[in-house]
């Protein structure tokens, strides 16, 4: 507990999925990062997207097949991007 | 794509009537019904998946905005209706705050054509729409005056502006 900021760790994940991050994945992988207390972004390139900001991150224009780089800062950083990282890989409980 | 590639202009209703989620989604499909873009016959039909796609997961993202949307196979191009509740209504938006604006999209399974392009192929105008939609939602002010507009020509007006701004950069 207390206010460190924790290590930083960045991750590149793959979007999985068929439909690739369009709106419901969007919503649900808000809610997740909602979840965590570490500043949390996804970037594509030059689009850095704030995990908790479903509008940001439905400018990442992500199909199936991209790589994403994860970046998670803050004491549970660590916690977060595995918890995200396991989620794309499950298609953010996407069948599409 | 722009606003006035997919919003029907008739279908643009400054005070919905409508009090709940499913039946803001069945008046903006009728709106579009009665705009001449689906029959009667397939306006039911489309709420119907519109409603069942909300069910599977909210497209009200927070701050006063959601956006139902759903691919069907009776819609020829992308169209949108654009709804304005004074009084706000559930969603189940992400935030737990009520809703004031909803922006209905609805798109064939298989893009071919556009109301722009006129038939031409162009890569997903479904992703394209929904790029310009949160490009726009994401400026404050744009969700405040779209709330605030009490009128179609003010919020046509709005969407006009939004068009000019992204034609200038």
């Amino acid at each position: 507990m207390g206010d460190e900021p924790g290590n930083a760790i960045e991750v590149e994940i793959e979007i999985v999925n068929d439909q690739g991050l369009h709106m419901r994945p969007v919503m649900r992988l808000t809610e997740l990062a909602m979840q965590f207390k570490s500043d949390i972004r996804l970037c594509k390139g030059d689009i850095i997207a704030d995990a908790r900001s479903p509008m940001e991150m439905m400018l990442l224009d992500a199909p199936k097949g991209t790589r994403l780089k994860l970046r998670a800062l803050g004491e549970d950083a660590k916690a977060a991007v595995e918890a995200i990282t396991e989620f794309a890989a499950r298609k953010f409980s996407d069948e599409g | 794509m722009k606003f006035s590639d997919f919003v029907v202009a008739e279908a643009v209703i400054p005070e919905l009537s409508a009090t709940d989620r499913n039946a803001v989604i069945r008046e903006l499909v009728s709106a579009l019904a009665t705009a001449g873009r689906l029959s009667a016959e397939e306006s039911a039909e489309i709420s119907k998946a519109v409603i069942q796609r909300e069910n599977q997961g909210s497209t009200g993202f927070g701050k006063g905005v959601a956006v139902p949307h759903a691919k069907h196979p009776k819609v020829e191009t992308v169209i949108a209706a654009i709804g304005r509740s004074s009084a706000g209504v559930d969603f189940s938006a992400l935030d737990r705050a009520p809703v004031y604006t909803v922006i209905l999209l609805l798109s064939p399974p298989t893009q071919v054509k556009t109301e722009a392009s006129g038939g031409a192929h162009r890569p997903d105008p479904h992703l394209q729409a929904m790029e310009n939609i949160f490009t726009h939602l994401q400026r404050e002010n744009f969700r405040r005056f779209l709330r605030q507009a009490t009128t179609r020509e003010a919020i046509l007006d709005l969407l006009h502006e939004a068009d000019e701004m992204r034609d200038n950069g």
